[in-house]
């Protein structure tokens, strides 16, 4: 037990780590920490004296990511890649893989931005797709799940659709990190039409179908119209 | 872009955060986890990836426990500025006085930190033991000081949780403490004493769910009727007339006491889930097909194991998976005759009809 006074300064840095730790969020730190400090396991031990200085330095650098996070698609903010590259988040696997992340959208962020403002896209999914990129675990599957819902038309989805298609192709780094989400969108066949919408009072609506029967309507207007001017010539030509 | 062409999941977020892990939303129902826990093990299968595998069951247990006992795993959104009694709910034992004091004497994480560079942690144990109005946050405190006090003694982390929430019952901070402390700090020879001063601190229906895995491990180590005694004198001392906890537990618990427990205690036990099961709306129907298809292998297990080699292999795995803590129930062979427990349980049921 670390009672003798050489263990002073490792009991009081064990004790201003752990008091500081959230236990709602971190009782897995703080149940490893304490397990080390009392030698109830002696595997993958840490000195506990980093542990304050850890949290301290965690707390900082997940202050940065989130203030970077927040400014990264303001135009007239530099580009984020080299405040990222000097972040040493090694200690800490969520906020390194945070900063890759961060890394790889900035290492594309002219390009994706030329990709998504072009006039023919869709501007909600694209703002959508921008907040996922960069968002926190846990605001990015809400925002993708609004993304999905806010999708109303077969018109909207293809143009969606369209876009994800040249992301692909053309930052394939960038597709990749939302891999999951972005093929479900492109998967998409069926969607739910708003409530109160004139066409379907919020009933199912097969995109195929609605494709099919705009084709049938244009194709026999197209039939009519050419049997009219037939017409006219015929009697004209008498 | 087929499943095959998915990027890895981020292995980096386990275990502190395996609902990103598997890329829930929060409110996440059981059929949401379960549809993204079963995509990852399609990749990621038992006997390929052993070591993937029990990860993903890891984190997948860690969240489907709340779940099945129905608690909201909202939980983890505590705010830092709600955690330690802020929000909690005090105890109506409490008297008002107290709420006057505690309002000028109140600690904070930074505060306590700061004073242990000042004074000694003796000094701090001592003032925040014998200050009147305590908030959740010195239970915590108090809990962590008592291991480096020169007169340590292991129990005293327990009991300073216990004293906590009997004045705040409902602080998340203490539950989660509580929580953790149950699954990782238990020795097996306290295991009976720890269940009935929790049974005598946390006397609602949530006992059930902070306790199930000591229970898990009473069954495995002790006699049958030690268990049995065990468990009727902590719920003699509950004062809960919910019975949503109460029902996930014994269909939990039924998995393994099926191979142990006589006669009477399971028609009972059947008896009560049955009689309840209409309450717990988490409850499944193929949790309960599953019971009722091991109630019925177990009467006929010693025919059953009479007959062809493959089939004391196909006991094993059933066995295994009722009665053995994940991820040890997940497979022990890598071979092309290992059987995994639901393939193991599918099977019996084709033997049977």
């Amino acid at each position: 037990m670390p009672t003798q006074d050489s263990n002073i300064e490792r009991t009081t840095e064990y004790l201003a780590g752990i008091l500081k730790l959230d236990p709602v969020i971190e009782c897995d730190r703080l149940f490893s920490a304490r397990a080390r400090f009392l030698q109830l396991d002696s595997a993958d031990s840490q000195p506990v004296t980093d542990l304050a200085d850890q949290w301290n330095q965690r707390e900082g650098l997940a202050q940065k990511i989130s203030e970077i996070r927040i400014r990264f698609w303001r135009e007239d903010v530099g580009c984020p890649e080299e405040t990222l590259a000097s972040l040493d988040c090694s200690q800490f696997p969520d906020l390194k893989h945070a900063a890759e992340r961060l890394c790889t959208v900035a290492g594309s962020r002219q390009e994706f931005m030329q990709l998504v403002q072009d006039e023919h896209r869709d501007v909600d999914f694209a703002a959508s797709l921008r907040k996922v990129l960069v968002a926190g675990p846990r605001e990015a599957a809400a925002e993708r799940d609004e993304a999905i819902d806010s999708i109303h038309d077969a018109q909207q989805l293809k143009k969606i659709k369209g876009m994800l298609r040249d992301l692909c192709e053309s930052l394939p780094q960038v597709y990749g990190l939302e891999t999951d989400w972005l093929d479900a969108v492109l998967r998409m066949r069926k969607r739910r039409r708003k409530n109160g919408s004139p066409v379907s009072n919020g009933g199912p609506m097969d995109f195929e179908t609605d494709y099919i029967v705009t084709l049938v309507t244009t194709a026999v207007l197209y039939v009519l119209t050419a049997a009219a001017i037939m017409s006219v010539l015929t009697a004209l030509s008498k | 872009m087929t499943d095959s062409a998915t990027p890895p999941p981020d292995w980096s977020l386990l275990p502190h955060d395996a609902e990103a892990f598997f890329g829930l939303a929060p409110g996440f129902s059981r059929r949401d986890l379960k549809q993204k826990y079963s995509r990852l093990i399609k990749v990621y299968k038992p006997e390929k990836a052993p070591v993937e595998f029990q990860k993903i069951r890891a984190a997948f247990d860690q969240l489907a426990e709340p779940l099945r006992y129905g608690e909201s795993i909202a939980i983890r959104d505590v705010t830092p500025a709600s955690i330690f009694g802020q929000t909690s709910e005090v105890s109506s034992e409490r008297p008002e006085s107290l709420d006057l004091e505690l309002r000028s004497t109140v600690s904070s994480p930074q505060k306590t930190a700061a004073r242990i560079r000042r004074d000694s942690p003796a000094t701090v144990y001592q003032e925040l033991a014998t200050r009147a109005g305590k908030t959740p946050f010195d239970y915590y405190a108090l809990a962590v000081l008592s291991d480096t006090l020169p007169e340590f003694n292991p129990q005293w982390f327990f009991n300073w949780l216990l004293a906590g929430l009997r004045q705040f019952p409902e602080d998340p901070a203490l539950l989660r403490m509580l929580h953790w402390y149950l699954r990782a700090n238990v020795s097996p020879r306290s295991i009976r004493r720890i269940l009935l001063v929790t049974a005598s601190t946390v006397r609602n229906d949530r006992f059930y769910s902070l306790t199930e895995p000591l229970w898990d491990e009473l069954l495995r180590t002790s006699p049958f009727e030690e268990f049995r005694q065990t468990l009727k004198h902590c719920e003699s001392r509950l004062q809960d007339r919910r019975l949503e906890g109460r029902v996930a537990f014994l269909m939990h618990i039924l998995k393994p006491a099926l191979w142990k427990a006589d006669g009477d205690w399971i028609e009972e036990t059947f008896r009560i889930v049955d009689e309840h099961l209409g309450q717990v709306s988490r409850a499944t129907e193929a949790e309960m097909e599953l019971l009722n298809a091991l109630r019925e292998y177990i009467a006929v297990r010693s025919t059953f194991l009479n007959g062809h080699p493959l089939r004391s292999q196909i006991d094993q795995s059933i066995h295994d998976y009722c009665c053995l803590p994940p991820p040890q129930n997940a497979p022990r062979t890598s071979n092309a005759s290992s059987v995994w427990h639901p393939t193991a349980v599918s099977y019996w049921k084709l033997f049977r009809s």
